[in-house]
């Protein structure tokens, strides 16, 4: 029944539809010196019915018979004026500021921008696709203050996580919701087998599934951060909205043809290899080894034999030995990190074909993204194509249907702590073994000599051709609004929308790869599942001259669904050939999830003299994930905003707008699924390691107690916060200041806590805890220079969040997120979230380093925290200049804090490949006081292959926290419009061409120079970098023809 | 007409917020059951405690520390008794606690509820086994307070190791009766111990009691002779009298149903460093003692081929395939585990019978002696081994005819956690520190410990989760925590 409504509801709205009038508008926008205002913004006040103007400043937009419309355009000051005829000319006076912008805000609804009591921040679509991210998230890097991007890793198709206003919850995800026209999208990352069977720590995660979205496709972005800003999106809003709406097609009825759209641009990566020193050889103690086995041609400088190792700690590469030399010759040196890595290309081509009746407008767009990894083999391939038809059915009645088809093909290594991982055996190779020759020649053969297949290590080119994670979604993203007017100021809305994908993905692990020799292999099926229905009935009216009220209803209705079907095979019996047929014995794998919402919603708007806005909202929703009977919860949010420029008349050239707001919000969570009632698991027995039976086990099964223990007592989380903000104007507009603190309380926490294992139980679901985030977003705007001919515009976004755990559970002070049992990353009570915890340094009272008789400073005795990698501050500078035809913009993104564990480092150091080993052979004197007599240490170490190996990456993972910040020159972009003039000489509408370079510097202090990276991908647990593909640098020429 | 439109809107809503609550019940994991039956739970405790627990961490350390095995990687490691509360918290925490533990105590339940006695006998078995390695591994533990989390103890108190030794008793007693109830249903194929033969059970129950008392023999406020008439009375009762009674799991030779010791040291998922340690290789070479071909498979290839050579507890200066493999016996893919051994049986007797007789050799002692050494030998079926029994016939001297009994037990029980219980009880044998070399190489990493630990430091999970009930006599620090013997090794 419920399934249907949406059915319905469109029914019946087509039976009211006769009762209404509408009618079409068309106009121009021009500029106060009579130029068209290109790409102006044109909306029916109270309502989602936004077009965009044309480069010509022309546009169409069918109204209710009595419309007010707002046109706004960047650069303009906004106006909202009642259409009386069928054509609109208007006339946009200058601005520097966004002051009367419409937005979109929760639920698609359009408000101009002084009304709102709370901060939303929007980006253009120039500045995602100048970017050139093929992963949407990656995009918003830098744009946004207090939107925190970190993309996980150089190859082509990683996740990119993205958190707003800090972690608001301690275990969920903390993403924020994508919503696309209004319907929310999935933005997971799929995985083809369980956590349990192979853990991402020996694996890696795939992308984010945010990657399917075609950049191409996108009018505008909206970033809702705040809980009074996403409160009418319920428990699916609380960690933030990004609104994305897409393009639609215009009235061009004057034209014969559709217009036609077409971008092209070619991108060219190179992988950042810093951090391996390149100047020592293999071998042991200065003594050269090449690698190869006695029969191979080995050869070891040491006495009696040719047993190889796996270490760099032979000579310098410029006093090999006589003997050697005489031997075996001269070692030819090579850098094998720059070897491996290959130049990543991705061709970005999309076309889109537009237009429109005075009924009817369409939209269609196909693009292709065929991006090269820097990874051998490693590629990412997206197909999109979209359509979308808008259509004024009858005089009150108008609908937009919209469908998307995705096609994404990723193949992707494995990354992490293993043998199967390339840069697990790449990030250690010695600098005289040519790995790729060594593949060729003899197949996955490495520099430990080892042919037997059970130790030492992999070759990273056989790995990455015979290991390999493809994957294949298949997405189709569809959804229909439309709109009845009732009464010319109420209307009922219905919008309808299925995200549904299925992501095929397989692993391919080819017989004779160390630590899985004889092969494996798995196919999996995931399905995952989005219906979501809501309806609102949408009322506005002005009373009297200074009060206008306006307000909705709403109900909506989600489900997910995700199942997933793996069949694995272990045991190849043919190489290279990876049907389960070829397996010795296979196992079955599911993993199925359902959860279905119910809401309903009101929100209320009143405005007073157009400078004090009032607005509430509230809603209930009820939950599957929530018990039975007490799956019920309710939360309001308050708003107001003050424009007291107005309002106390102090409005002059200097201050002409200042406005405060303030709001207080709660927002509900629910549950993950399947917390309620207690279950028991399939038997697996395991060592915790590598070892495991698999069940069933010579043809019985079994089934265990589970270590969670459900809870039918279940409680919603809430968040409550309290955001208040001012947006103040300078200069005649010419600077801008923005900003906005807020406070974050996030209570009662569905957690799984970790508990006393000797309760029978490993952790029990409960409500528990209580953190806050409290923040301040600063925006500053500023137009330094504007003439006709040149224009100098710069944007500020900086943001500071402090995070404060109040409590976790009774007795329980940290919660796990990631990582090792040690190290690990947590959430501390006293130390914050994200802490490293790990073996640091001994520590006396005053914190000096206590250093022992040897001169090497001591292990701490207990666990603690080494590090954070939570950053302190994030920030973002953008400058565009604009002069004519010529365009050039640069933006700066910056991280302070945040730090990292370096765990690639704990081995390269140990191997000799790190670059600090290169100060082999060099005194040292650590700094700290003696645990003998507490005097300041001046004991000189001898920094031998022994200090490095037996201390340096012994015990003490401090020695490997690294400083996260960064300044990255994020993108720069010089770009080149045909003057009008030339292009209306040809058939064309508008040719544009632009030259992008991205993350052409960074400064950090980072060993492997890009601090962004996580092998733990998009999940909480941020800062573990190991055997991560490095980041890239590249640069982007493109074109755009309008025509 | 208007109107009538938007009041079927509204009540359609309304009707369909009616029907919500069955709309939502659907929070049922489809993957996981939320009922099973005995049947379903035995078989997942037997084969998590072979593989886990009685052959899982806890004998893959001990052996490094008893010197059977040593672990040929630059340390620190278990090998250079580095044993971390990390390190020792996935025998605690997931293996026994909140899998084998956990599930005994709900098919206990189950069985209670359902008239099945086997199945308890079985469940109280494996419940009492398991609980021994805890708390002669860690000491005192959680265990009358324990596995109460849904009743909301989320911190157990520990019971003094003292009590866990009268309620581990108890608790045989009550299985051994448990296995004369008939009726009820028989686990049959599901045991894949016993089979279902009760009487193999009630066997093994009175074994372990046996052991457990004997364990006693010097604990605080207990008598050594006390203790040895009580395993005796245990043994007579009727315990495991022979090898084919040996309770032993099966392996196959399989992907991911191969032997434990195979999985962990031979096929090259994990490590291959972990071999035969050159003491202990040493020791039986220079005592011919014909079970070193079994314990220990000889180098298949290269310059040492044929030869027996044991590894340090330090990176090997030379290929692993220079050194022994733990030998096939033990580590083949679908060789069984041998959770207990029937030799112990006869040694529990020797010393039994020596400590009953007030620490002196009489006809019963010798006798037991000699049986102990023949079950080992024909374990492996070994015949031809009368040259070591006239070369190692038990002494008449009682010191020397102690430290006779327990190395003798000490060889039989090759990777069984119970010589490291033997060896702290006894300080027999007098075993070297873990600081031996390769022939001309130096000790990159010297034993963190001076001595062999005496047990396992308390798991990180408790320090976090339940840090104000661990005795205070155990500090936090792995390093001072293992120095701290258990309540029943009172052994200077």
């Amino acid at each position: 029944m419920r399934k249907n409504l949406g059915l319905i509801i469109t029914l019946l709205m087509y039976g009211l539809s006769g009762f209404s009038q509408t009618r079409d508008v068309t106009g121009q926008i021009l500029d106060d010196k009579g130029a068209p205002v290109q790409y102006a913004t044109i909306a029916e006040a109270g309502t989602r019915n936004v077009v965009t103007a044309d480069a010509n400043g022309k546009f169409s937009i069918k109204t209710t018979s009595n419309p007010r419309l707002t046109v706004s355009a960047a650069g303009f000051v906004s106006q909202t004026l009642a259409v009386l005829g069928n054509t609109l000319n208007i006339t946009l006076k200058d601005s520097n500021s966004q002051l009367d912008e419409v937005v979109v805000t929760a639920l698609g609804i359009g408000k101009e921008r002084r009304t709102l009591g709370y901060s939303v921040q929007t980006i253009n679509p120039d500045q995602i696709r100048s970017s050139q991210e093929p992963n949407l998230v990656n995009a918003l890097a830098g744009k946004i203050a207090g939107v925190q991007i970190n993309n996980s890793g150089g190859q082509a198709g990683s996740s990119s996580r993205i958190i707003i206003r800090g972690n608001t919850s301690l275990t969920g995800n903390n993403q924020p919701l994508f919503v696309i026209d209004g319907i929310p999208v999935d933005n997971s990352s799929e995985r083809g087998i369980d956590e349990d069977t192979e853990s991402a720590l020996f694996n890696g995660y795939g992308a984010n599934r945010a990657i399917d979205i075609d950049p191409n496709t996108i009018e505008s972005t909206t970033v809702l951060k705040g809980a009074a800003a996403t409160a009418l999106y319920g428990s699916r809003g609380a960690f933030g909205v990004i609104l994305i709406t897409t393009k639609k097609g215009k009235v061009s009825s004057e034209r014969k043809f559709p217009r036609v759209t077409f971008s092209s641009s070619a991108s060219f990566d190179e992988a950042f290899t810093d951090g391996y020193q390149t100047t020592y050889l293999q071998g042991l103690v200065g003594l050269y080894k090449n690698g190869f086995s006695l029969a191979d041609g080995g050869y070891s400088q040491a006495a009696g034999g040719a047993t190889q190792t796996s270490g760099s700690w032979g000579p310098h590469k410029d006093s090999v030995s006589q003997q050697v030399m005489d031997s075996i010759g001269m070692p030819v040196v090579i850098d094998p990190r720059k070897q491996f890595y290959r130049t990543g290309k991705v061709l970005n081509n999309s076309i889109t074909l537009s237009g429109g009746s005075d009924k009817t407008t369409y939209s269609l767009t196909y693009s292709n993204l065929t991006q090269e990894g820097i990874v051998i083999n490693n590629d990412f391939k997206r197909n999109s194509i979209k359509a979308s038809v808008s259509s004024q059915i009858s005089q009150r009645f108008y609908s937009t249907t919209s469908i998307n088809y995705i096609n994404s093909k990723n193949n992707r290594f494995s990354e992490g702590n293993g043998a199967r991982s390339y840069l697990y055996s790449l990030n250690f190779q010695p600098i005289n073994f040519d790995a790729e020759k060594a593949y060729n020649e003899r197949g996955n053969y490495a520099w430990t000599a080892s042919n037997n297949f059970t130790t030492g290590f992999n070759n990273p080119y056989w790995l990455v051709n015979n290991n390999s994670t493809p994957s294949i979604v298949d997405r189709i993203i569809l959804s229909n609004e439309s709109t009845a007017e009732i009464l010319p100021w109420l209307k009922l809305t219905n919008r309808v929308g299925l995200d549904t994908y299925t992501d095929e993905q397989r692993e391919q692990v080819n017989i004779n790869t160390i630590s899985v020799p004889n092969g494996r292999m798995y196919d999996a099926l995931s399905k995952r599942r989005q219906i979501n229905n809501d309806i609102m009935l949408i009322a506005e009216k002005n009373l009297g001259r200074d009060w206008k009220l306006s307000g909705l209803i709403g109900h909506n209705v989600n489900t997910r669904t995700f199942s997933r079907r793996t069949v694995r095979g272990l045991g190849l019996s043919i190489p290279e050939f990876f049907d389960i047929t070829n397996a010795e014995i296979t196992e079955a794998l599911q993993d199925d999830t359902r959860r279905r919402l119910l809401g309903v919603y009101a929100s209320a708007t009143a405005e007073y003299k157009n400078y004090l806005f009032l607005n509430a909202t509230a809603r209930n929703d009820w939950s599957s994930t929530l018990p039975p009977g007490d799956n019920s919860f309710f939360y309001p949010s308050i708003s107001l905003g003050f424009v007291f420029s107005e309002a106390l008349k102090l409005e002059s050239t200097a201050f002409p707008y200042g406005k405060l707001r303030v709001s207080y919000a709660q927002a509900g969570n629910d549950a993950p699924e399947y917390f309620t009632s207690q279950t028991f698991i399939q038997a697996n027995p395991n060592d915790g390691t590598r070892g495991n039976i698999a069940f069933p086990f010579n043809g019985i099964n079994a089934f265990r107690a589970n270590g969670l223990l459900a809870n039918n007592n279940l409680k919603p989380e809430i968040v409550t916060e309290v955001e208040v903000g001012a947006d103040l104007r300078f200069f005649n507009n010419r600077l801008g200041l923005d900003v906005s603190y807020y406070d974050k309380v996030s209570k009662s926490q569905v957690l799984d806590q970790e508990i006393a294992a000797s309760s029978g139980y490993l952790e029990r679901v409960t409500n528990a805890g209580e953190l806050s985030n409290k923040g301040i977003e600063v925006v500053l705007t500023g137009s330094p220079v504007k003439s006709k001919s040149f224009q100098w515009d710069f944007q500020v976004n900086f943001a500071k969040n402090t995070y404060k755990l109040k409590s976790i559970a009774e007795g329980v002070d940290n919660i796990f997120l990631g990582g090792f049992t040690s190290p690990q990353i947590r959430a501390d009570s006293k130390f914050g979230y994200g802490v490293i915890w790990g073996v640091g340094y001994r520590r006396n009272e005053q914190g000096q380093i206590v250093i022992g008789d040897d001169g090497l400073p001591l292990p701490s005795t207990e666990l603690g925290p080494i590090g954070n990698a939570t950053p302190d501050w994030t920030a973002g500078f953008r400058n565009t200049f604009r002069y004519k035809g010529l365009g050039f913009s640069v933006l700066f993104d910056a991280r302070e804090g945040g730090d990292i564990l370096n765990f690639d480092m704990f081995y390269s150091v140990f191997y000799g490949t790190a670059k600090i080993t290169e100060q082999r052979n060099t005194n040292f004197v650590w700094q700290g006081v003696n645990e003998s007599d507490g005097k300041p240490n001046t004991k000189s170490v001898f920094r031998n292959q022994d200090y490095w190996r037996n201390f340096y990456s012994a015990e003490i993972f401090e020695n490997f926290i690294e400083d996260g910040s960064f300044i990255k020159l994020r993108e720069i972009t010089l770009s080149y419009a045909l003057p009008q003039k030339l292009v209306s000489k040809t058939k064309l509408e508008g040719l544009s061409f632009y030259v992008t370079g991205r993350n052409l510097w960074i400064k950090s202090d980072f060993s492997y120079k890009d601090p962004e990276g996580n092998l733990l991908g998009n999940t909480n647990a941020q800062g573990f970098y190991h055997a991560v593909t490095p980041g890239t640098r590249g640069i982007t020429v493109g074109l755009n023809v309008n025509f | 007409m208007k109107r009538v439109h938007v009041y079927i809107v509204l009540i359609s809503v309304i009707f369909l917020l009616g029907s919500c609550k069955k709309y939502l019940d659907i929070n049922y994991d489809p993957n996981e059951p939320t009922s099973v039956t005995e049947k379903l739970l035995l078989p997942a405790i037997e084969s998590h405690f072979a593989y886990e627990v009685a052959g899982g961490f806890a004998v893959r350390t001990s052996s490094l520390w008893t010197k059977h095995l040593a672990y040929a990687v630059a340390g620190p490691h278990e090998g250079n008794y580095s044993l971390n509360a990390n390190d020792a918290n996935n025998l605690w925490r997931f293996s026994s606690y909140t899998t084998v533990m956990q599930s005994c105590n709900q098919m206990i339940a189950l069985a209670d509820e359902n008239q099945n006695p086997a199945y308890r006998a079985i469940g109280k078995i494996i419940l009492v086994w398991n609980m021994s390695i805890i708390t002669d591994a860690y000491g005192d533990a959680p265990f009358s307070d324990a596995f109460k989390g849904s009743e909301g103890v989320v911190k157990p108190v520990y019971d003094s190791q003292k009590d866990i030794y009268i309620r581990m008793q108890t608790l045989l007693d009550e299985a051994i009766t448990d296995t004369d109830v008939s009726g009820g249903e028989n686990p049959r194929s599901v045991d894949f111990i016993y089979g279902g033969v009760m009487e193999n059970w009630k066997r093994l129950a009175r074994t372990l009691k046996a052991r457990l008392y004997l364990r006693l023999s010097s604990a605080p406020g207990n008598s050594a002779v006390t203790q040895a008439n009580l395993a005796l009375q245990a043994l007579d009762a009727g315990a495991i009298n022979s090898n084919s009674l040996m309770p032993i799991f099966e392996y196959l030779d399989q992907p991911n149903a191969e032997n434990p010791w195979y999985q962990y040291t031979i096929d090259g998922k994990w490590s291959t460093a972990i071999r035969p340690s050159i003491y202990y290789i040493n020791f039986l070479e220079s005592t011919d003692d014909p079970r070193l071909s079994v314990q220990v498979d000889s180098v298949a290839l290269g310059v040492n081929r044929g030869k027996y050579v044991g590894v340090t507890n330090d990176a090997a200066p030379t290929a692993l395939t220079n050194y022994s493999s733990i030998g096939s016996f033990y580590s083949a893919a679908d060789a069984p585990l041998y959770m207990l051994i029937y030799a112990e049986v006869a040694f529990i007797r020797a010393e039994a019978e020596f400590l009953k007789a007030g620490r002196s050799v009489n006809a019963n002692v010798i006798a037991a002696y000699n049986a102990g050494i023949a079950a080992s030998m024909e374990m492996y079926e070994i015949t031809s081994y009368d040259d070591y029994t006239v070369e190692n016939v038990l002494s008449t001297n009682p010191t020397v005819a102690y430290e006779q009994i327990l190395t003798q037990k000490y060889i039989a029980n090759y990777l069984q956690f119970e010589s490291y219980n033997d060896y702290r009880r006894t300080n027999i044998p007098n075993l070297p520190l873990n600081n031996e070399v390769y022939p001309g190489e130096t000790l990159d990493i010297a034993p963190r410990v001076n001595m062999v630990p005496k047990r396992f430091p308390y798991p990180s999970s408790e320090r976090s989760y339940n840090p104000e009930n661990i005795p205070s006599n155990v500090p936090a620090g792995f390093i001072e925590a293992v120095q701290v013997p258990v309540w029943w090794d009172s052994q200077p």
